[in-house]
């Protein structure tokens, strides 16, 4: 009769951790689904920076710094792209001098009027949403995966199975600093 | 023509129902129909509460509570006095239920005005025919024959360089449950907006709130598909026919279209969504209006909050067809 019993406690501790455990595997799987979700959107705007390049380079060739730095960010980016603080940090930057890169346009009236130069605007407008809203979904993914990670009882599975904690898509100043030398680096 | 959701809609008997609304709410705020109703409420006002004081009393009297011989009264002086009262409570229910009605169309026709676009307030049977035949996973519920669509909008959004035409309104259907005398009937009321994308789609799937028999379903047949985001995963599922279908899913729902459906369910909670060819659907529960502060009994115009609150929920929606024609470029 004890050893019935035992067993059934036994099973269900076995069952208790067996669903904790999947849970933890599920959250992580959602992080690097997310990840990847990034990664997609990433490569779409990198694919777009040099047709931008080209296209700006033929209107405003006084504009020659901004353009080189743009280029320079985007290899930072592909360079970086397995390191989630200098991608968080190259991909501030880069959202940053894009932003420039179209405010100085509006100096430039043959270009604004330029078809390829708005519909190339438009895609990179869209993927630049897109990359802030996986940003926003990769990050609630990360707390969500974190809490669990952290959170008793589920802190005990994760010690004992090796779950850590994944780390938010967000740079410090320092990254940032560290891309910007990597990009003078380059010139 | 406007377009509707399975079929055009011809404008001319519409407007003559909208020109038939103007007309009785000019009716309505004229200062003869306001003095009118006025005194109309005095009166059952007075009756209400000449008829509950004196019903009171008389019952009291009866009741022998006050020193008087009991036998002296019986008790038809307070029936007739309660049902005084009666008429008085009816009467104003009536009064203000038929003016709470009047302002709800008056103000869907004003906005439909400003915006151009086309307001019947008509229940319409056949079109709730057609579309239980075309979109069962939204059009065909309840048991009874008792179903209709009413209360719509017909107009075009602009979004961008385009016109993006679109249908809302209200779907009533009721469910029958239960033999013989435990038989009971229940009504339900759900709004929807549809609207037709400049681009043609050749999909066909349903977007639902996650239920508990959801997540056992899919753990079984692993026939959800997931996303990037868990809090969308955990909310929502998807219900689709075939494997192309199930391939267009992570394609039109891109990040930001998956935060805006998150936004959009924290306002609106339970609410479904079809994407289909030709048309894009959301179903909600309950009136695309409802507790209007509108009060024509005491001030003669309708409450700038109500006005608010019927273009907030249709800029909600807005926003999301924006994001879902950007996903369709």
């Amino acid at each position: 009769m004890f050893l019935e019993f035992l067993l059934v406690i036994i099973l269900i501790i076995i069952i208790v951790i067996a669903i904790m455990y999947n849970g933890l595997v599920r959250s992580r799987n959602a992080v690097k689904n997310a990840w990847a979700g990034i990664d997609v959107w990433l490569k779409r705007r990198e694919d777009l920076i040099p047709n931008l390049v080209r296209t700006v380079k033929g209107y405003a060739k006084h504009e020659k710094q901004l353009l080189e730095e743009i280029t320079r960010l985007r290899i930072a980016m592909i360079n970086s792209q397995k390191d989630i603080k200098r991608t968080a940090a190259a991909d501030d930057m880069l959202n940053k001098t894009l932003k420039s890169l179209f405010a100085v346009v509006e100096n430039y009236p043959m270009l604004r009027a330029n078809e390829n130069f708005l519909e190339l605007q438009k895609e990179l407008s869209n993927t630049e949403n897109e990359i802030a809203a996986a940003r926003r979904i990769y990050n609630n993914n990360v707390r969500d995966y974190n809490t669990s990670v952290d959170s008793f009882p589920q802190n005990i599975i994760s010690g004992i199975f090796g779950f850590e904690n994944a780390e938010f898509f967000n740079a410090t100043a320092s990254e940032r600093k560290q891309i910007k030398i990597s990009i003078d680096d380059l010139s | 023509m406007y377009w509707a959701l399975y079929g055009d809609q011809e404008e001319t008997e519409v407007f003559k129902e909208m020109a038939k609304v103007e007309e009785d709410w000019k009716k309505i705020t004229s200062e003869k129909e306001v003095q009118r109703r006025r005194k109309m409420m005095r009166i059952f006002s007075l009756c209400f509460v000449v008829g509950l004081v004196f019903g009171v009393i008389s019952t009291m009297l009866f009741s022998s509570v006050l020193p008087i011989n009991q036998s002296d009264w019986n008790l038809a002086p307070a029936i007739i006095f309660f049902v005084i009262m009666a008429i008085g409570l009816v009467g104003r229910s009536f009064t203000r239920s038929y003016y709470y009605s009047k302002s709800k169309d008056v103000l869907k026709l004003m906005l439909a005005k400003e915006n151009n676009w086309l307001y019947s307030s008509e229940k319409n049977v056949p079109q709730q025919q057609t579309l239980e035949k075309e979109l069962p996973e939204l059009f065909g519920k309840g048991n009874t024959s008792n179903k209709y669509i009413e209360d719509q909008f017909f107009g075009e959004i602009q979004i961008g360089k385009n016109k993006i035409p679109f249908n809302l309104g209200n779907f009533y259907y009721e469910v029958r449950s239960g033999h013989g005398k435990n038989q009971s009937t229940k009504s339900y009321y759900k709004n929807f907006f549809a609207f037709r994308p400049n681009n043609k789609l050749n999909a066909h799937f349903l977007v639902s709130p996650e239920r508990l028999l959801h997540k056992i379903g899919n753990m079984l047949t692993k026939k959800d598909v997931d996303l990037e985001s868990m809090e969308f995963n955990k909310k929502f599922v998807f219900s689709y026919k075939d494997e192309k279908n199930k391939a267009l899913i992570p394609r039109i729902f891109t990040p930001t279209l998956q935060l805006n459906f998150l936004e959009l369910e924290k306002k609106r909670n339970n609410f479904q969504s079809l994407i289909t060819n030709g048309a894009i659907v959301f179903m909600f529960d309950g009136f695309l209006l409802s507790f209007l502060k509108t009060n024509i009994l005491k001030e003669n115009k309708i409450s700038e909050a109500d006005t608010a609150q019927l273009k907030n929920k249709i800029d909600e929606l807005v926003v999301i067809i924006k994001e879902i024609t950007k996903s369709f470029d």
